[in-house]
């Protein structure tokens, strides 16, 4: 007893009720409680007051439904997906706004001359291209992305 | 020595080339039933509402002959084969505009595959022109 | 939904799933803690439509954010940390405040509140007391937040103290102190309705 100086002290109680004390002092305030009609009313009332709170908590959490939530949740971490796959798509599309640009921008009036060494691949694009020449003003050599088809897109001088 | 071929019987040895002409365009929304398998695949690249079929060539060309695709706006595409290596067929490719040489070209395209050049403006549009191998 | 069977899978086994992009692995997290992290959510927004979307923002999270999970805590820990941060930064909190400010009475949910006792031989007595503790419900709701947080996470959740601390990154100390606080204001609050109830 010697260690607290007061025993009936309501935060300590706390601390016990949470059995957030070390193992001697929970047994001490335990015993302590058995005897100490104030700490007893004390006790009684915070389990009274956790009741009340867990109660009310169980009650709200009883009126929800879960698997509609769950459905919710599954849903939106699909569309998640999906919208890393438009953005994937969007990469695409960003190519093709700027064929036609880039080739309208690149007019330089050279005469092009440009020969490709494509990769040795067997599965690979649907046209190697061994050499191009052209008098044009650009040139871009595409591939497509699920079937590799080429596409050679060129700009004519005007 | 041009060969302004139409579908010709299949002969042993040589290659079936079928050109097509099509425009594309962003003025309306249409695409051309006949080009249903062709669209699916430019339209992973392009970005175009509209894709008409304007004509249809289809050759059947010996080695080293020269088949002639006519095209809009006074372009010729000049195709002769050159040889087969594994499932590729070489084919060099010149595009005419009236006498003008724009540009030549030599790629080797898989068996039953196909290449799409394109780029001329064309209507308010662009011109792709597609072209497919078997042999 | 189907439930999936996951008595074989503790958290560690269930994180190693999620880590592979498992989509049972993650509906199976998704079961298993929805209901305490709405419980978790509602005792601190004291909204059910906010709990819900905080809910749904925290497993989205986490579904971003897996990679980058350090298993330094516990991943109950971990989804206790993002569903607390969420609802006391939660984008509407104002308007929550506000809520409780200007209707006092009311439910915020503008629901039932919840009937704590089934007092059904003593009508009146039933209602009145169905209206007093709806009254009190309401008060706790004037609690801070952040001690309503920590009185949900021991409360409902039975997190120690340690842990407690460690999700909402205060000393112990502090846990102790808001607790004891919290549920003095408790005790305060509900006093009256106690000593009718022992009185009765
Ligand atoms: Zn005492």
């Amino acid at each position: 007893m010697s260690k607290y100086q007061n025993i009936c002290d309501s935060m300590l109680l706390s601390r016990f009720f949470d059995r957030e004390l070390e193992p001697d002092e929970q047994t001490l305030v335990r015993e302590h409680i058995k005897s100490c009609p104030s700490c007893q009313k004390m006790h009684r009332e915070h389990q009274a007051v956790s009741d009340f709170f867990r109660a009310g908590m169980d009650e709200i959490v009883s009126q929800i439904r879960f698997d509609s939530l769950e459905t919710k949740i599954l849903e939106q971490i699909r569309e998640k997906q999906i919208s890393w796959q438009t953005k994937l798509k969007l990469f695409f599309l960003s190519r093709r706004i700027i064929i036609p640009i880039a080739a309208m921008a690149a007019m330089m009036f050279i005469f092009f001359s440009l020969t490709v060494k494509s990769p040795v691949s067997v599965a690979g694009p649907s046209a190697l291209i061994t050499s191009f020449t052209g008098d044009i003003s650009s040139v871009m050599f595409l591939e497509t992305p699920e079937s590799h088809q080429t596409i050679i897109w060129f700009q004519e001088t005007f | 020595m041009l060969t302004f071929a139409s579908a010709a019987s299949v002969q042993a040895g040589t290659i079936n080339i079928v050109v097509k002409t099509v425009l594309a365009s962003q003025n309306t929304k249409f695409a051309d039933p006949r080009l249903s398998d062709l669209i699916r695949e430019l339209e992973s690249v392009f970005r175009y509402s509209s894709y008409q079929l304007l004509s249809q060539n289809a050759m059947n060309l010996n080695m080293n002959q020269t088949g002639a695709a006519p095209l809009p706006e006074d372009r010729v595409l000049k195709i002769t084969p050159a040889r087969i290596t594994g499932n590729r067929a070489e084919l060099q490719l010149v595009l005419f505009k009236g006498d003008r040489q724009i540009f030549q070209t030599v790629i080797q395209l898989l068996n039953n595959g196909m290449i799409t050049v394109g780029g001329p403006e064309y209507k308010g549009g662009y011109l792709l022109f597609n072209i497919s191998v078997s042999f | 939904m189907s439930k999936i069977n996951t008595d074989s899978w503790d958290d560690a086994k269930l994180l190693s799933l999620l880590r592979q992009g498992n989509e049972d692995a993650f509906r199976a997290l998704v079961q298993k803690y929805q209901a305490r992290l709405f419980r978790t959510a509602y005792g601190i927004t004291y909204n059910k439509e906010e709990s819900a979307e905080i809910v749904q923002e925290v497993f989205l999270k986490v579904w971003e954010n897996l990679h980058s999970f350090r298993e330094e805590s516990k991943l109950s820990t971990w989804l206790y940390r993002i569903t607390v941060n969420l609802c006391l930064n939660w984008k509407r909190t104002w308007k929550r405040r506000f809520r409780h400010y200007h209707q006092p009475i009311e439910n915020p949910d503008g629901s039932e509140i919840p009937e704590l006792t089934n007092d059904e031989e003593h009508p009146e007595s039933a209602l009145q007391k169905k209206e007093q503790e709806k009254i009190l419900w309401e008060k706790i709701g004037e609690l801070p937040e952040d001690a309503r947080a920590i009185l949900v996470l021991k409360e409902c959740e039975g997190l120690s103290y340690d842990e407690i601390a460690d999700l909402l990154k205060i000393k112990k100390g502090t846990v102790s102190s808001r607790l004891f606080y919290a549920r003095q204001r408790l005790k305060e609050l509900l006093k009256d309705y106690f000593d009718e109830k022992e009185g009765a």
